[in-house]
C-alpha cells in the first residue's frame, strides 16, 4: 500500500490556494464576474465558480488541518501573528489608491484592516504567554519587531 | 490713540486692519497684558465660537449651488414611484438624505471641461448643440467613466429586479428620464440613484437604498449639466454634494487613504473630465475644450451642514 506523502501534498495545495486567490482577486468586485462581456468572461466565471472557489475551500481547510497538528497553540499564534505582521507591513508601503476601490476597502484594503485588527491582540496574548512561561528571549524579539512595524507604519503615513 | 490712528492712515493701513490694530492697542490699554500673538489667537478663538466655519476656505462661487443640491427634495412623483415599487428580500427601495448620513466629512465637488466649440455629433455628423452634447453625454456615462481608479464604474438602468427592467430602460433612454433608477456598478460596493430632476440642461442624480446593490455608500444628490459661460463657452460638469451613509465605512476610507476618504471618488470624476475632454478634442470630432481645474471641499459636516441647510448664512463662510 502506498503513503501519501504530506509534504507534496501541503505544497500544492499551497501552491493551488495562492493560484486560487490570486485568480479570485483579478475577477471584477462583484463576486465572481469578470470584466470581459463575451464568451470568455462567462467562462472564467464559471470556472471561477466552479474550478477555483471549491479549490481554495478544500486547499485552506486542508493546510489548517496540517497547520493545527503540526504545531501547539503558542507556536500556531507565534507564525500567524509574524504573518500577518509581514503581510500588514508590506501593505503598508503600497500607495492608499491601491487600498480603497471608489468609497470602500479594496480587497487589498480589507486584507490589511484585517491584519491589523488581528496582530494587536494576538500581539498582547503573546506578550502574555511568553512572560507566563519565562520566554523572555521571545518576547524581546517579539516586542522589537512589532515596535519597529509601529515605527515604520507612523514613518511612511508621513511620508505618504 | 489718536496718534495710532494718523499714522496707520498715514501708512494706507487696510481698515480691517487698522481697527484690528486700534482693538489691539486698546486692549493693551486696559492692562490685558497679551502680546499681539496672544490677542491673535484669542480674538480667532472667539470668532470660532460664533462660526465654526471661521477659517474654512470654500469656493464662494460655488456654495450657493451647493447649497442647492443639500436642499433639493425630491417631486413627489418619484417619491410615489419609489413607495410603489416592488421590495427586495433585504433592502426596499428608499432615497438616502444627505442629512440622514453618517459620515463626518461632507464633500463638496465640482469637475468640469469648459468647452469653447461644441464637437460633432459622431452619429450624424452635424455640431452638437448643448442641450444635444449632454443628452449625448448622459447617454454614454459608461463610456465616459472608462480609465477611473482602481476600476471604472458601469451606469446601467436598474434590471436587478426583471419585472420593472424593461419600464428602467424605457424611462432612461427617453427624453424625460425623470424618476429612472440607475444601477452603479462602484468597485467595492454597488449602489443605486435615482434622476430627481431633469431639464435639457442638467439632471440631479440622489442616491438611494435598493434591492441587491443595498445602500449606496455615499448619501447626496449630484448634478450633471452644462453652463453658459461669460465668455459664450460651455462648461460640462459634475457636481456633487455628499457624505458616507456609514460613519465607520467614512472612517474606514480615511484611514487606508490616510488623507482623502473621496479620493476614489476623484478618481471617477477625474475620468469623466478626461474622457469628454478626449471626445472634444478628438479631430474626428472638431470640438475644442480644455479641463477645468477640479473644486473640492471636504469639511465636517457639523461646521458647515447648517450652512448647505440654509439655516445660516453663507456670510459665515466669508461669501456674499
Amino acid at each position: 500500500m502506498r503513503t501519501i506523502d504530506v509534504k507534496k501534498i501541503n505544497i500544492v495545495a499551497s501552491i493551488s490556494l495562492v493560484v486560487s486567490l490570486i485568480v479570485m482577486a483579478m475577477a471584477h468586485s462583484k463576486p465572481f464576474t469578470w470584466r470581459f462581456d463575451s464568451w470568455i468572461g462567462r467562462s472564467l466565471d464559471l470556472l471561477t465558480v466552479l474550478f477555483f472557489i471549491p479549490v481554495s475551500i478544500v486547499t485552506a481547510i486542508w493546510l489548517l488541518i496540517q497547520f493545527n497538528k503540526k504545531y501547539t497553540t503558542y507556536k500556531k499564534i507565534n507564525i500567524i501573528f509574524y504573518i500577518f505582521l509581514l503581510v500588514n507591513s508590506i501593505i503598508t508601503f503600497v500607495p492608499a489608491k491601491y487600498k480603497i476601490g471608489v468609497y470602500s476597502p479594496s480587497i487589498l484594503g480589507c486584507i490589511y484592516l484585517v491584519t491589523f485588527f488581528l496582530i494587536i491582540p494576538m500581539f498582547f496574548r503573546l506578550f502574555y504567554l511568553d512572560y507566563k512561561n519565562d520566554t523572555k528571549g521571545n518576547l524581546i524579539t517579539r516586542s522589537v519587531i512589532f515596535i519597529l512595524a509601529i515605527i515604520t507604519y507612523v514613518v511612511v503615513s508621513w511620508i505618504l | 490713540m489718536i496718534q495710532l490712528d494718523a499714522y496707520l492712515d498715514a501708512n494706507t493701513c487696510d481698515p480691517v486692519a487698522q481697527a484690528f490694530g486700534v482693538l489691539y492697542a486698546e486692549s493693551i490699554c486696559a492692562g490685558d497684558n497679551l502680546t499681539l500673538e496672544e490677542f491673535i489667537e484669542l480674538k480667532i478663538k472667539e470668532e470660532l465660537l460664533i462660526n465654526p466655519a471661521f477659517l474654512l476656505n470654500i469656493g464662494c462661487d460655488q456654495i450657493v449651488k451647493w447649497q442647492t443640491l443639500a436642499q433639493h427634495v425630491d417631486p413627489t412623483s418619484v417619491q410615489d414611484k419609489i413607495n410603489n415599487l416592488p421590495s427586495g428580500v433585504f433592502n426596499s427601495f428608499e432615497i438616502q438624505s444627505l442629512s440622514g448620513a453618517n459620515g463626518y466629512i461632507v464633500n463638496m465637488d465640482y469637475f468640469a471641461v469648459n468647452i469653447t466649440t461644441l464637437p460633432n455629433n459622431p452619429n450624424t455628423g452635424s455640431v452638437f448643440t448643448a442641450d444635444g452634447f449632454l443628452d449625448y453625454f448622459r447617454r454614454n456615462l459608461t463610456p465616459l467613466a472608462v480609465g477611473a481608479f482602481p476600476a471604472s464604474s458601469t451606469f446601467m438602468p436598474y434590471c436587478e429586479i426583471p419585472s420593472i427592467c424593461s419600464q428602467e430602460i424605457a424611462l432612461w433612454n427617453s427624453n424625460d428620464p425623470l424618476g429612472a433608477l440607475v444601477y452603479i456598478d462602484i468597485p467595492g460596493d454597488d449602489g443605486v440613484v435615482v434622476c430627481t430632476e431633469f431639464n435639457n440642461d442638467y439632471w440631479y442624480f440622489q442616491t438611494m437604498q435598493a434591492p441587491v446593490a443595498g445602500n449606496h455608500p455615499v448619501s447626496g444628490t449630484r448634478q450633471f449639466g452644462y453652463e453658459l459661460m461669460p465668455d459664450g463657452s460651455h462648461n460640462f460638469f459634475v457636481r456633487g454634494v455628499d457624505r458616507f451613509d456609514s460613519f465607520a465605512v467614512g472612517q474606514i476610507a480615511s484611514a487606508l487613504t490616510l488623507t482623502n476618504s473621496f479620493s476614489g471618488a476623484d478618481s471617477l470624476w477625474s475620468a469623466f473630465q478626461t474622457n469628454i475632454n478626449a471626445f472634444v478634442n478628438n479631430p474626428l470630432n472638431g470640438g475644442t475644450s480644455t479641463i477645468v481645474t477640479p473644486v473640492k471641499n471636504r469639511v465636517p459636516w457639523h461646521f458647515v451642514g447648517d450652512i448647505l441647510q440654509g439655516n445660516r448664512p453663507i456670510s459665515d463662510l466669508g461669501c456674499n
